[in-house]
This record gives structure tokens, sequence and C-alpha cells, in this order.
């Protein structure tokens, strides 16, 4: 995950905002929560990415394209991830 | 019998079958009758936690409405008395139906909660108590009466119980068990006679849903979870997410590993004696009968 959790909160810190929103570590966050349980500093950094997702899905661009998605093993992956990737990073 | 309303989701209706129907037969064995909800309609997959991005909650909270309007609710003077119970089986149902029913009782979001409900046109007639299946086990049945009903014991099978990330966090929330080391499965394989091993990756992410378009990240976050359970001497690993399942086994399967993922459902089905057709084993990715036959369980 590039920022990992701690580099992203750093830049937020600078007022970096705009390099973590461009950053690909906002979209591999699967909100599983290890971070926050874990954080000395009780940082909520899953709810944080979940904020930087909202900021960019909300100016209309997606970050996964349906129609890029492809590949036969598609037909094995359960409905509950197709339906998770696309809540998480499409408009 | 006790019955108790069943939200089983849409994984569980299709790439999950073998979750589901052990689930249904073996609890009859065990002692308690799932009864599918009426007209249940999609959880949304993953919690939304955008406070201002409300059409993320209107389908668990239609879910939870139509399960408030069931008859069958606690009673007496049980702590839970007047709310109904719903038992779920997916680790995502579940980690979504039961934070969107935290979020609808907690003080100060009356507002949030009238025009979500006003919403989905469906009367909200009493709190919903989103139970896990294996917390029904624990506390509603417990474990000595799981423990009467083992006719197959699941002798010398070294189990590695893993339990992914929706179980258990948020664990103010889920309430459900310890976030870094949690033991209600673990519980489950000693009860029903198998030897549960260490497993340092129980609560670990799998990856989740990015084996969609990342399936690279998805690969080796699971590589990193069989590793492990393979170096505490685990013969078989048991989960209760489809997704986990999917992205241990079938990802496993076409990769080097050898240990079978079983949903825990299947394991206590194999205990209390269903049968091999009733396993759903022909879902699972590899040979999930070798382990089980060289155990003398089937």
């Amino acid at each position: 995950m590039d920022p990992p959790p701690s580099k992203a909160i750093r830049l937020l810190q600078l007022g970096e905002a705009g390099e973590l929103l461009d950053s690909d570590g906002i979209w591999m966050c699967a909100s599983c929560l290890v971070c926050g349980t874990r954080c000395p500093r009780a940082v909520d950094y899953a709810r944080i990415a979940e904020a930087c997702r909202a900021l960019v899905l909300r100016s209309k661009q997606s970050k996964v394209d349906p129609d890029t998605v492809t590949g036969p093993e598609l037909e094995e992956i359960p409905q509950q991830a197709f339906i998770a990737i696309f809540r998480k990073s499409s408009v | 019998m006790t019955k108790y309303a069943y939200y089983p989701g849409c994984t569980l209706y299709t790439k999950a079958r073998n979750l589901d129907l052990c689930a249904r037969k073996a609890a009859e064995k065990v002692g308690f009758e799932l009864v599918e909800m009426p007209s249940w309609n999609c959880c949304g997959a993953i919690y939304n936690a955008a406070s201002d991005d409300l059409a993320a909650q209107v389908g668990p909270v239609r879910n939870l409405a139509k399960a408030s309007q069931l008859g069958d609710r606690d009673t007496g003077d049980s702590p839970h008395a007047g709310t109904v119970p719903l038992v779920t089986l997916c680790a995502a149902c579940h980690n979504v139906l039961k934070r969107v029913a935290d979020r609808l009782s907690q003080p100060g979001n009356e507002v949030e909660r009238d025009r979500l409900i006003a919403f989905v046109d469906e009367k909200f007639e009493h709190p919903v108590r989103v139970l896990h299946y294996l917390e029904v086990l624990k506390n509603e049945i417990g474990w000595d009466k799981v423990k009467e009903r083992v006719s197959k014991p699941l002798t010398g099978l070294k189990v590695a119980s893993y339990y992914g990330c929706l179980m258990v966090r948020p664990r103010e929330v889920l309430e459900f068990d310890d976030p870094e080391n949690p033991q209600v499965m673990d519980d489950l394989m000693r009860v029903l006679g198998a030897v549960p091993t260490r497993f340092d990756f129980k609560a670990e992410c799998c990856g989740g849903y990015l084996v969609v378009n990342r399936r690279d990240v998805a690969k080796s976050a699971s590589k990193k979870i069989l590793d492990n359970a393979k170096a505490w001497g685990a013969e078989a690993i048991v989960t209760t997410c489809p997704l986990c399942q999917y992205n241990l086994d079938k990802l496993r399967a076409m990769t080097d590993g050898s240990i079978p993922v079983f949903y825990f459902t299947q394991l206590l089905g194999v205990a209390v004696g269903l049968g091999q057709d009733e396993l759903g084993l022909e879902h699972n990715a590899g040979d999930p009968v070798a382990v089980l036959k060289s155990k003398g369980l089937l």
C-alpha cells in the first residue's frame, strides 16, 4: 500500500492532501480496520481513506471502470466482491 | 425447536451454497431452525463509513425494517427482550447489517434514521439484534448441547480457524470476539473433536474484494495467511466468509497450496452426521475429500 497509513496521515498533517488523493494507496485500503484497531493514537485511517475516495468519486472520476475488469476467473468470484469494488471505486 | 429469522444474502444462493446448505441442515441436528426472512434484498456487501452517504445505507435499512416486522422476538426477562433476532452466516452481510443496525440505534442519529426509514417506506417495529450463526451456537444453544449432538468427532484433525476482518472489526460494534486473537471458531472446532492449531494470521486481511481488479494483491495477502497456517501444522482451514473462502481456496488451488479451506458449517455438518452429499464439497477447490477420508470421516 503506497502510501501506507502512517505516511498518509503525515501527508495530511503537512497539508499535502492532493498527493494522497492522487495516490494508489487509498484504493488499496479494503477497510479491514487492522490499522485503526492497533493505532495507539486511535486514528481511524480506514475512514479517512473512505473520505479520500469519496472526494475523488464525487468529482466524477471512477478508479475502476467495469468495462476494464475482464478474465475467465470473473465467473468464479463471489458476487459480493463485485458489489463491493464498484461501490468503493466507481461513480 | 427454536426458530430464528435468517438472512442468507446473495452469495449463499450461488457461489457459497455449501456454506448455506450445511448450515440449515446442521442447525436442525443441533436443535434450532433457520427460517429465511421474506423479501430480503442486497445487504450492500460493504459498509460505507461516510456519514453523509445515506444512499449506501438504504439496502441494509430495508432488510432491517423487514426483519423488524417479524413477530418472533425475545421475551421475558432476557436482556434482549423486545428485540427481533436475525441470524446471518456470510461475514460481509453480518458486518454490514450489524453496523447499520448499530448506526440506527445511536443517540444523535434519529434524523438520519427517520429519513432512511421513510425512504424505504417500511415500518420499523422492533429493534433488530443481528446475530451470527456462531453466536447462536455459542450463546443461545451452548457448547455443551452442541457437543451432545456430535456423532462423528473430528478426532485428530488439525484446524486453523480463519476469521478475517469482517467478523471481528470494529470490535465495539461487532462485539464478537477479540479482534487480534478471536476464539469462537477455535472453541467450536474443539467441541467438534478437532484440534485447533495456533494461527498468527487468523484476523488478517485476505485482500477481500481487491481480487476483482488487483488479483496480485489478494494473492499475496492470501498466500501469507496460508503459509502461516501450514507452518503451524494445520491440515484444514475453516472460515465463514465466502470471499475469504474464495481468496484462500480458489487462489490457492491455482498456486501450490495443499490445505483445503472449508466453511465451518461443512465441518460442523461432518461432525453432526450429515451425509457426504449434503456437505457441498464439490464447490470447494482442490481435493477437500482426501483430508476427511484420511481421518476416517467420510
